[in-house]
């Protein structure tokens, strides 16, 4: 089954001489399940490619259409409720918010949403991710490794259709980061979530089912 | 929802002496309108309180000098013919008996005012209790002030030039009133005094008016003492009042009365009129008081405002963080007003508080010894609904300074949120 199909989707920035392509008519289709990974140079639209698809940029043309909806058609509102149940983020600053702890900021999506939180289904991530006994900590008192699986959780607490995660290695030594994307790939395969990744570690993206290469805004391998 | 109140109490916490710095502008503006706002209240009630309860509504009724007319006398005709006129509530006859008289070590001309029992009974009493209404003579009730007529006999003192508080209270004595004082043959009578009343303006001598004119007859040889006569020299049939108090239902009416009394041929007199030039000095001095706490309390909007912006643009990431999440930007317009809302709504408190305080243990304590204020007059007055008001006012003003900061922040594209440096 298809979970994210894109059809000649266009991100342009900028007008005139200062005009950008992001993403130049690139159509895919990632499959319920698949690990894909996503390398190019930088500047190359990657990031582009994982913002439209999680409903945080829009394109200036073609269609998007995540777990059987086309989120094109969203206005902000619909957009903020899509980007809550259906995707999950993952950063490579992890992004916590720095004054809740380490639960609550797991628990973010889901308090969001206006749901309580099914608290076992937490307890079981946090495990998975060695987070059991950092629970009430604040972001700050982490290291950079628990920090970005404590981002981990937080997309998968969600159980999203989808996750999205942007160099979530970058910012950290090779041992932590080995330990993180392992961590990821464990969880999601677990999980049967579909995971979008972009990483410059070709052994980090040899581990995926599927690399997808972009250059100048378009895809150049992996379709 | 408790996640938005951590979020907003956890930041305040942490941005502390910007909140604090915050909270004390919206006080400031608060202490200053409130306890502005309360000296003009507190100085309207010391004002009104002076004039005494029904003062505003009353009319001094007399008729003119040396009128022989009947019909231009005030006698219980006339005064049913003014109990009649539009918005009159009641008319109150009032008969005069002049007299010299002594008390204790004082002496003095008194002016002796008979009056219905009803009207009696409307006067609050300072000390002792209204007449009985029993009895030959008449008992008495001094004004507040009515003891200013008399002087010491020995010195020539005029009580009237003593501090309110070193006159003597002519209660309990009695008043040795010599009537008749220059005709053939005056006579002396002793007249107990029961009662005084609280109105510090008050310089009436008050009696039953009954009781007035029984005794009247009864110690007046021939005609009747204080009465008019007409060419034969007797007295006329019906009693002659001196003057009539008119209470009309409210002081809009005054004038109205006032003229219609006048059309009838008599003269009337009130103290609206001054009342009213009062009121508006008052209202206008209430305006440029709360004109100037206002000037403050705008001072502590642009604060909030600025604390709110800086607060946004300080926050600018984990703005983006949340919009990215997924939280709904109207929830997130919620997070900072409720921020703002709490800033306001302390400092309203806070500077409610202390207001009390101030006017509390400072103005009223120093107006009390400069103006000589009795017990129980104040002169700042923070009534409940101030209070209130002002404690809403200061959430509003909060929240409008938020608002335009909190609605940038919700309308913010999430992923340049995100990623601002």
């Amino acid at each position: 089954m298809d979970i994210v199909t894109l059809e000649n989707v266009t991100k342009v920035y900028g007008e005139g001489d200062t005009r950008v392509w992001g993403l130049h008519d690139v159509s895919m289709t990632v499959k319920q399940g698949e690990v894909v990974a996503v390398v190019g140079a930088s500047g190359s639209g990657k990031s582009t490619l994982l913002n439209v698809i999680g409903g945080v940029d829009t394109p200036n043309s073609g269609k998007i259409v995540v777990d059987g909806k086309d989120i094109t058609k969203l206005n902000d509102e619909q957009m903020s409720v899509f980007r809550r149940r259906k995707i999950g983020f993952v950063f490579q600053a992890y992004h916590l918010i720095p004054v809740l702890s380490v639960e609550e900021n797991i628990m973010m999506p889901i308090l969001l949403d206006h749901r309580k939180p099914d608290k076992e289904y937490v307890d079981y991530i946090m495990e998975m991710l060695g987070l059991q006994d950092r629970k009430t900590h604040l972001p700050n008192q982490l290291s950079g490794g628990q920090q970005q699986r404590a981002a981990i959780a937080r997309a998968l607490a969600n159980r999203p259709a989808l996750i999205l995660a942007d160099e979530p290695t970058g910012a950290l030594d090779s041992k932590n980061g080995t330990e993180v994307i392992t961590l990821l790939q464990d969880s999601v395969k677990k999980l049967n979530q579909t995971l979008i990744l972009i990483t410059h570690n070709i052994d980090i993206a040899r581990e995926a089912d599927r690399i997808i290469r972009i250059a100048d805004g378009e895809i150049v391998e992996g379709v | 929802m408790a996640w938005i109140w951590r979020l907003c109490i956890t930041n305040m916490k942490k941005r502390g002496i910007r909140t604090f710095l915050t909270i004390l502008g919206v006080v400031i503006g608060v202490i200053s309108i409130v306890s502005l706002i309360s000296v003009g209240i507190g100085a309207k009630e010391l004002i009104m309180k002076d004039f005494g309860g029904d003062t505003l509504r009353r009319i001094e009724v007399s008729s003119m000098e040396q009128s022989n007319r009947k019909d231009k006398m005030l006698t219980d005709d006339s005064i049913a013919m003014i109990g009649e006129l539009d918005h009159v509530e009641v008319v109150y006859p009032v008969l005069t008996m002049y007299g010299y008289a002594y008390v204790d070590k004082y002496e003095g001309y008194a002016e002796i005012l008979g009056v219905p029992q009803s009207y009696l009974q409307t006067l609050t009493l300072a000390e002792g209790e209204l007449p009985s209404g029993q009895g030959l003579k008449p008992e008495l009730v001094m004004g507040y002030a009515a003891s200013s007529w008399f002087y010491e006999s020995s010195s020539g003192v005029f009580l009237g030039e003593l501090e309110e508080e070193d006159r003597p209270s002519f209660v309990g004595e009695r008043l040795e009133v010599e009537l008749n004082s220059w005709g053939e043959n005056p006579t002396k009578h002793r007249l107990a005094v029961t009662g005084m009343t609280a109105n510090a303006y008050d310089m009436g001598i008050y009696c039953e008016m009954n009781t007035l004119k029984a005794f009247l007859k009864r110690v007046s040889e021939g005609t009747i003492i204080g009465q008019p006569v007409n060419q034969d020299g007797e007295n006329y049939k019906d009693w002659v009042y001196s003057k009539a108090y008119v209470i009309v239902e409210d002081a809009e009416y005054v004038e109205e009365v006032m003229d219609k009394i006048s059309e009838r041929g008599f003269q009337a007199y009130s103290e609206k009129e001054y009342a009213d030039s009062m009121n508006r000095m008052l209202k206008i001095a209430q305006v440029v008081l709360a004109g100037i706490g206002m000037i403050a309390l705008l001072v502590a909007v642009i604060g909030i405002s600025n604390t709110m912006m800086t607060a946004v643009y300080d926050r600018i990431k984990e703005i983006g963080i949340l919009k990215v999440l997924g939280c709904d930007p109207d929830e997130l317009l919620y997070l900072f007003l409720l921020e703002s809302g709490i800033l306001g709504a302390i400092g309203g408190v806070i500077g409610v508080a202390v207001s009390y305080l101030i006017t509390g243990l400072g103005v009223n304590k120093i107006a009390t010894k400069v103006m000589e204020l009795e017990a129980g007059e104040q002169l700042a007055v923070i009534p409940w609904w101030l209070a209130v008001v002002a404690i809403l006012f200061a959430i509003c003003l909060g929240v409008i300074a938020g608002y335009f900061p909190a609605r940038w922040a919700a309308k913010l594209r999430p992923i340049e949120a995100v990623n601002k440096q």
